[in-house]
């Protein structure tokens, strides 16, 4: 199953199994891309670890190809950073915003529109660790 | 629930403890969902910290590694 098919599952069934109550869909959704938060801040750190590891490996023998190495993958650690970061946020804006969404008029139009941001996040973390190569545990 | 079952099989472990909560619908279980959520976002900053101070000590050990130190 594609990475991108598996975080659309992942809001899609909490979407589904929610569909009683608007706010426990909306804090579903949000334990959702709190939990993908850690799981990309995860990934991102193991991968970090092994990719400097091969470069104090390679600094070695090959200083230059080792420097060459760290700044190829730097843009791309920030990158997916930003990513894993921007998940982070939206979780917790999401949760801020929570009270105000329970008091609107249009409630449920309010959570489902947090509901997608949340999604459009997720979506867009898994691109990012899509574009670097890695992975959410499990993928193939 | 052949959804759940891939997701829980193939996706991301960590999800597995919010399956209860998914399939919820009591007004105590929504309580708790509500309490699940502030629970993970709360720890949220903590294990970032955490996670950007060991990715700026592997960086340091391999600017140290080419600077030759």
């Amino acid at each position: 199953m594609s990475l991108f098919k598996r975080v659309y599952l992942f809001f899609a069934l909490f979407a589904i199994t929610g569909c009683g109550d608007i706010m426990s869909s909306y804090y579903k959704s949000v334990s959702t891309t709190a939990v993908l938060a850690v799981t990309c801040r995860d990934v991102l750190s193991e991968a970090h670890e092994k990719k400097t590891a091969a470069v104090v490996e390679k600094a070695k023998t090959d200083k230059p190809g080792a420097e060459a190495d760290l700044n190829k993958w730097l843009p791309t650690y920030e990158k997916v950073k930003t990513a894993c970061v921007s998940l982070k946020v939206g979780a917790r804006l999401a949760l801020e915003a929570a009270p105000v969404v329970e008091a609107a008029v249009a409630k449920k139009k309010d959570a489902l529109a947090w509901i997608v941001r949340l999604g459009k996040l997720g979506f867009d973390a898994a691109a990012a660790l899509a574009d670097a190569g890695l992975k959410l545990p499990g993928g193939k | 629930m052949g959804i759940i079952v891939d997701l829980v099989l193939t996706g991301v472990k960590k999800l597995a403890d919010l399956v209860p909560l998914w399939i919820a619908s009591s007004a105590e279980q929504k309580a708790e969902i509500e309490a699940k959520a502030r629970s993970l976002v709360s720890g949220l900053d903590a294990l970032f910290v955490a996670a950007d101070a060991k990715d700026d000590a592997a960086t340091k050990a391999a600017r140290d590694a080419i600077a030759g130190k």
